[in-house]
């Protein structure tokens, strides 16, 4: 029994330990990228502390390659990197620290331009980052110039020479104060009194030149006044004694009703000016139209309403959302296609309102009955004709549209009749199921169309569905694609539009 | 006159012995070698030493691997948890037992076990004068005795190193990612990166070496006992005490050889 097991157990184990083996040894192998693909390049450093074979090279965080080699290139480092990623002439590379523990990396930006690397190539763009180093010589530097400072000071005021000059300083400036204050202590009434006389000199000062400004006005206004009758007087006597001395007599009626013209002309503008004080009164008192206008508050209040009133107006109309929609639908048992114009006014996102213009193949049809009546006795009195014209118009669609979360309804007129529609939106609206019904009695069963809409890009959707599900003879699948805008593009599309010139 | 003559006596038969010692081992170590190749070539006898030192070492082995890897785990994530570092524990728990800690404690494990066993059973077979007899049977003792214990010691320690690298590992899995709750992927993805298939490689080569090693001292001091059972027992001792001495000092030699 034992011949038979001892080859069995030995080969179990064997057999064991060679799988362990070799799993272990692929999946280590998994770790480095050296033999499974990759290429070499280099660079030079001035400093490689903290890197070693195996490090990390990563673009953004991710790893790309290691370090294959570190070798000395004259008084600097050159780097040999195995990398799986193109990386491009203008490559860099960054010596960059993981952790405080001082586990260095490279951080490579693989470039844009020139020549795509090769093995062996050499990146030649190295940065460089604060090393704590860089960080501890400038901490020196600082630290030496503090310790100049304080040195300094140390040489003004470290010794007793220093100590006691600072001590008389101080001494120095307490009795200085001591004394201003004692000064201003003991002079403080002699010093109200001064600054009260100086008020009250300016102050008379202040009435002298009001008075004499006053008196000076009086004195020229009479100057004036004298000198313009004294010219009165002078032209009066000149008529008088110069032209007509035989006549002084009337020379005197001239002067009496000259005085009386200007006499006139004076109580007319008493009269002006009672009046005018009279309408100032009345406009502040309140009274008459401009005075209401001036006094009255309710009329800037309502113009504040009605400011506010237009602001919401224009808010609401800014707020409007306007959706352009065309879409082309293609029968396939009619083999015609089916157009539609849409404009869409949406002043909430939960609500709008739809304009559609329809170009069905069907057209517009119109039923006339024709009732004659016959007075012949030959023929049925009453002749009764129904006439069903169908005429190529268009269409229209007007439709109140409001949603409650994913379900959209709609209600208005629907190609020309009254109708009811559903909308679903499911996945970010991206696809829409639809469903009109309307045409209660343009045939035996109402017109009742489902379709779906997908939209693919942010304007393009395409349409698919069935028309007429109940009147069997009238039933049509169509597919179709359609174009939507919102008025952000339509915005766009108008101003970059070029402007047409006449 | 006398004392110091005897004194020079034995100092001078202690050389002797000593020379001597290295030439027997030269000696059996070329013989073996050159019996490697010779027919006939027994088999079963090279399964039954395989089995020997390869199987019944086979749970020790996988034990002292399992709480090593654990212990080493354990211990790794206290000291690097001081910086927190401790995703590091997997890959030093790794290079750890594939570099070192696998080889040297597999070869250790196997001496204690099985090279204290061939020491044993050669030295019972010597002074029970069996070994004579197969002189007298014309069958070469070093090869129908030493030489499937030494190819049995080259194939299966590295098999024995294989295991307790992985077990070792599970044990450190175990202990960082169940225990401690050291991120799984970081865990593994630090072992893959830092362990390369020439670490695992050269642990092989170690273990092959360190099995030559203890097979070829147990037979040696084996084949070489004399005085009865106490001869036999000091003969057992020694081998595990030379082979463990010798497996720790070539492990430096061939450390110094593989990775400087």
């Amino acid at each position: 029994m034992k011949e038979i097991v001892s080859p069995f157990r030995v080969g179990v184990v064997v057999i064991g330990a060679l799988v362990a083996f070799i799993w272990m040894f692929g999946r280590v192998k998994e770790g480095i990228s050296e033999d499974a693909a990759g290429y070499r390049v280099y660079a030079i450093f001035d400093d490689v502390g903290g890197l070693a074979e195996k490090s990390r090279v990563v673009i953004a965080g991710i790893n790309i390659g290691q370090i294959d080699d570190i070798e000395l290139a004259g008084d600097k480092a050159r780097v040999w990197l195995r990398v799986n990623t193109p990386l491009r002439a203008e490559a860099r590379v960054a010596k960059r620290q993981a952790s405080l523990l001082g586990e260095y990396y490279l951080q490579l930006t693989p470039g844009y331009k020139g020549e795509p690397l090769q093995d062996g190539d050499q990146i030649k763009f190295v940065d460089y980052d604060v090393a704590p180093a860089d960080l501890m010589n400038g901490m020196k530097d600082i630290v030496a110039n503090v310790q100049s400072i304080t040195a300094s000071l140390n040489r003004v005021v470290g010794d007793e020479q220093g100590e006691q000059k600072l001590t008389e300083i101080l001494t120095n400036i307490s009795e200085t104060v001591s004394e201003v204050n004692q000064a201003v202590k003991a002079n403080a009434p002699k010093v109200d009194l001064v600054v009260d006389n100086v008020v009250k000199v300016t102050d008379n000062a202040k009435l002298i030149t009001e008075e004499f400004r006053r008196d000076a006005r009086r004195v020229l206004a009479d100057a004036q006044q004298v000198a313009s009758d004294a010219r009165t007087v002078m032209a009066n006597v000149k008529a008088i004694v110069g032209e007509n001395r035989g006549k002084v007599g009337e020379g005197f009626d001239g002067v009496r009703g000259a005085v009386t013209r200007l006499q006139s002309a004076l109580e007319k503008l008493d009269d002006t000016l009672d009046r005018a004080r009279s309408i100032a009164k009345k406009i502040d008192e309140g009274k008459g139209t401009v005075g209401q206008l001036v006094n009255d508050d309710r009329l800037i209040d309502n113009v504040n309403e009605l400011v506010e009133e237009s602001g919401q107006f224009v808010k609401r109309l800014t707020r409007l959302q306007t959706i352009v929609a065309m879409r082309s639908e293609y029968y396939l048992s009619q083999t015609a296609v089916k157009n539609y114009l849409e404009v869409r006014l949406q002043p909430k996102p939960d609500k709008y309102y739809s304009i559609q213009l329809v170009d069905d193949p069907r057209g517009r049809t119109t039923f006339r009955e024709t009732v004659t009546n016959s007075s012949s006795s030959g023929e049925d009195p009453v002749v009764r004709e129904q006439q069903t014209i169908t005429e190529d118009r268009f269409r229209l669609s007007l439709q109140f549209a409001k949603r409650f979360y994913f379900v959209t309804g709609r209600i208005g007129l629907i190609e020309n009749t009254g109708g009811l529609g559903v909308d679903v939106g499911l996945f970010d609206d991206r696809l829409e199921l639809s469903s009109d019904i309307f045409a209660f009695d343009e045939n035996v069963n109402p017109r009742q169309r489902i379709w779906g809409t997908y939209t693919f890009f942010t304007h393009l959707y395409v349409a698919a569905g069935i028309d007429d599900v109940w009147n069997d003879e009238q039933t049509d699948f169509f597919v179709g694609a359609g174009l939507r805008f919102t008025d952000d593009d339509l915005k766009t599309i108008f101003t970059a539009a070029p402007a047409p010139s006449f | 006159m006398k004392q110091i003559i005897e004194i020079i006596e034995a100092m001078g038969q202690s050389v002797i012995d000593s020379i001597e010692g290295i030439g027997r081992v030269t000696q059996l170590c070329a013989q073996t070698l050159a019996w490697l190749f010779r027919p006939p070539y027994r088999l079963r006898l090279l399964i039954q030493a395989m089995d020997f030192v390869g199987v019944g070492s086979l749970f020790i082995v996988v034990l002292t691997g399992l709480f090593t890897g654990a212990v080493f785990a354990l211990q790794g994530a206290v000291a690097f948890r001081l910086f927190n570092a401790e995703s590091l524990v997997g890959s030093t728990v790794a290079l750890s037992l594939a570099r070192e800690l696998s080889p040297v404690l597999t070869g250790l494990m196997v001496t204690g076990r099985a090279g204290s066993g061939i020491a044993t059973e050669l030295g019972t077979m010597r002074v029970t004068e069996q070994i004579d007899a197969l002189y007298t049977m014309a069958v070469n003792p070093v090869q129908y005795l030493i030489v499937p214990r030494f190819i049995a010691g080259l194939i299966m320690v590295p098999m024995l190193c294989a295991l307790f690298t992985l077990v070792g590992m599970g044990g450190a899995y175990f202990v960082g990612v169940v225990l401690l709750h050291i991120d799984q992927g970081i865990f593994l993805s630090k072992v893959y990166w830092y362990v390369d298939p020439k670490d695992l490689t050269s642990g092989m080569i170690k273990a092959c070496v360190f099995g030559g090693i203890l097979t070829l001292v147990g037979c040696y001091k084996g084949f070489y006992a004399s005085g009865g059972a106490r001869g036999v027992g000091l003969a057992t001792t020694q081998s595990v005490v030379v082979s463990s001495v010798l497996i720790l000092v070539a492990d430096y030699f061939l450390t110094a050889m593989m990775f400087e």
